[in-house]
């Protein structure tokens, strides 16, 4: 699983406004926030102040907020825009999180821990039926050829899967469904659901490699 | 074996107010089982493989893994018989020693952490306050520090601006001395006397040592563990969890002049335990 | 005037203050010390309450114990055409989120006392325990998403069962349970903050204004 591949680390249903999401990629935690003009933010989820996680910070739209010391960030640079213990004074242009390039696409948020060199390359139509994701507490490896093997209930038609790894222990199943039928999507949600469940806990029985 | 330095301190390990009299207990310090008996008034024993030298001061009990070469710092208010003195509180953290001491230190977190107590938008300028390192006292003091507060104490029932005075006369212990709103020319004391259990764990002591005349005990205690409860998630979601002695580590500003005093005074001892040390 | 028997830091206790909060019942607090000193269970309390327990309120004269049963209690005389159930299937599906707390308490909750040093535990045995629980609250609350509703049960108006559940969630990261693999219960926590009437205990951050 390289730094330098995209990856899917949200689903974009999962970016309300004035939200964090917490994320984890290969290792990575990272704060994902979408500010009120739509752009995806993908950040170290660490203030560089004096550590603290930012996905416990506060989304005000265009900055996010840093809940120990206020230090406020700005959407797009990350950059620190305000220090208030010291109100008066500019911060220091170069105080900037550090920054994780961002795809948002097909209904799901691509993050990488280095950029890649090439644009994401998927078969995907732009909207496609994106199921819920199931965390899974086993490492990629156990759970890649649970999912090759993986038979649509219902003989539907069958999810494309990502697998995000999270750290070496766990990882995130997404799938999502190309062209999915008209009607009742709910209840196809729910019918990989219970079947991605039931792979989830054979995964998690497995003793690791 | 942790770091010479950190070895040879004394630490604080139970408030002797919540020890059963006479009955063994169990505490970690320093990754070490410990077994403890408070005895009665003035008196303990505590032993981890052996016994180990054991002292009661300030309602604690205090034992080490080393050779303590000095006497425990001194906090003459303890002694002065108006005052109200117990421990508020012994709470667990999940971070190390140093980060639960230099956020007891700041000020910069009171209207966001502390928010219509300590401090409140948009008071949240921190003044220019003077650092010094004492080679001779061995501590690092923080005098002429102000910052406006709503609810300074349990004693006051208007907000102020309070002075304060921070000192480290101790790497894991931490004292305040804030303006007392009953007696203009008194300071309150207020101490953490962080127990470390391991590189990343406390049991964070809290001292009260404070002037109120109008607040019974339970009404100060829970003032103070509401407060401490307000700082356990900011410390608990720190990282990295020891704290980082490289200066270049993280971004302190101006008003964090005495957490740069103080890693650097944890640097020049030695430590290791609890810490990252700069390359 | 309601007597609210409680503690600065139980969570069933936060649950209670939660909807008193939110309905703008008046109440006087009694504050009765669960840890250390264990105060709970000095003969005066047991007098009102024989299992000694928190929460317990006394609405001149009438006795409650345990946090469903007051929340309930509350609701119903004050609100139950919102906060709590108008039907029997509402009543149903109340009553299984408040069972759910309970199981979150033992398990989310034990964690936290043990990770306070409070009350010793079988650790892994209550994590793993709460991850079976705070995965079926995930997934519930993903699917009620997915059907335009905001809160544990199917009705527009948050209930009891939301108020009941949410401080053990909240407050599950001190007992070493992380939030982080539940996106849509993260999502349900910001929305429970922005309810009119919140109010924050120890532990608890405030999240964001919402976008207006």
């Amino acid at each position: 699983m390289s730094a330098h591949a995209w990856h899917p680390i949200a689903a974009a249903r999962d970016l309300p406004p004035r939200h964090v999401f917490h994320a984890k990629l290969l290792g990575q935690e990272l704060a994902v926030w979408r500010a009120d003009d739509g752009y995806v933010n993908v950040w170290e989820n660490r203030c560089l102040h004096r550590g603290v996680r930012l996905s416990i910070g506060l989304n005000e739209g265009q900055e996010l907020k840093c809940q120990y010391h206020g230090w406020r960030y700005a959407s797009r640079t990350a950059g620190c825009t305000y220090i208030p213990a010291h109100p008066e004074g500019a911060p220091a242009r170069r105080i900037a999180n550090r920054i994780f390039p961002v795809i948002e696409r097909h209904g799901l948020v691509w993050s990488a821990l280095e950029t890649p060199p090439d644009d994401l390359q998927t078969s995907l139509p732009p909207d496609p039926l994106v199921l819920r994701e199931i965390a899974i507490d086993a490492p990629a490896a156990i759970v890649e050829p649970l999912l090759a093997a993986y038979d649509p209930p219902g003989h539907g038609p069958r999810p494309i899967f990502f697998i995000q790894p999270t750290d070496s222990e766990s990882c995130v199943i997404r799938g999502v469904i190309p062209e999915p039928p008209p009607t009742d999507t709910l209840a196809l949600l729910r019918l990989h659901d219970a079947a991605l469940c039931a792979l989830r806990d054979l995964a998690e029985q497995r003793p690791a490699a | 074996m942790p770091d010479p330095t950190t070895t040879n301190l004394w630490h604080p390990i139970a408030a002797c107010a919540d020890t059963p009299v006479g009955t063994p207990q169990r505490t970690t310090l320093l990754d070490t089982p410990i077994t403890y008996t408070l005895h009665g008034e003035g008196h303990a024993t505590a032993a981890s493989s052996s016994m180990l030298p054991v002292l009661i001061r300030y309602g604690y009990i205090w034992t080490s893994l080393g050779t303590p070469t000095a006497d425990l710092f001194d906090i003459p208010e303890y002694a002065e018989p108006d005052r109200r003195r117990f421990n508020a509180a012994s709470v667990s953290v999940h971070v190390s020693a140093p980060r639960a001491v230099e956020n007891f230190l700041d000020m910069s977190h009171f209207p966001f952490v502390h928010t219509g107590i300590l401090g409140a938008e948009p008071h949240t300028e921190v003044k220019e306050y003077d650092v010094e390192t004492s080679a001779e006292r061995d501590e690092v003091l923080a005098t002429r520090c102000r910052f406006f507060q709503p609810q300074p104490s349990t004693a006051a029932d208007q907000g102020a601006e309070v002075e304060y005075v921070y000192r480290v006369p101790h790497p894991n212990c931490a004292v305040l001395y804030k303006s007392s709103v009953i007696d203009e020319n008194r300071r309150d004391v207020i101490g953490i006397f962080v127990q470390p259990v391991s590189q990343e764990r406390v049991r964070a002591h809290m001292l009260v040592c404070v002037l109120d005349d109008r607040s019974d005990d339970a009404t100060i205690k829970r003032f103070q563990q509401t407060v401490f409860g307000q700082d356990k998630p900011i410390l608990e979601n720190q990282f990295p969890k020891r704290l980082p002695l490289d200066p270049r580590a993280e971004s302190p500003v101006r008003a964090d002049r005495v957490s740069i005093a103080y890693r650097r005074w944890l640097a020049a001892k030695g430590i290791t335990y609890g810490v990252i040390p700069a390359a | 005037m309601i007597t609210f028997y409680e503690d600065a830091l139980c969570e069933n206790c936060y649950a209670v203050r939660l909807l008193l909060h939110m309905l703008a019942v008046p109440y006087t607090s009694h504050f009765v010390e669960l840890y250390p000193s264990r105060a709970n269970l000095q003969p005066w309390f047991r007098a009102i309450t024989p299992l000694a327990e928190l929460p317990v309120i006394d609405d001149d004269g009438v006795i409650i114990a345990g946090a469903a049963p007051i929340l309930v209690y509350l609701a119903a005389k004050h609100a139950s055409g919102t906060w709590y159930a108008t039907d029997t299937p509402a009543l149903a599906q109340v009553t299984h989120f408040l069972t759910l707390a309970e199981r979150l308490s033992a398990t989310a909750g034990a964690a936290r006392r043990h990770e306070s040093g409070f009350a010793p535990t079988d650790l892994s045995a209550a994590h793993a325990g709460a991850t079976r629980v705070l995965r079926g609250l995930d997934a519930h609350l993903w699917f009620a998403e997915q059907q335009s509703q905001a809160w544990l049960c199917p009705t527009p108006h948050p209930t009891v069962a939301d108020l009941a559940c949410f401080p053990h969630v909240i407050l599950c990261e001190e007992g070493g349970t992380s939030r982080q693999p539940y996106p849509a219960l993260r999502r349900w926590c910001d929305r429970v903050k922005r309810l009119p009437g919140f109010l924050v205990m120890p532990g608890v951050f405030l999240t964001a204004p919402p976008k207006t």
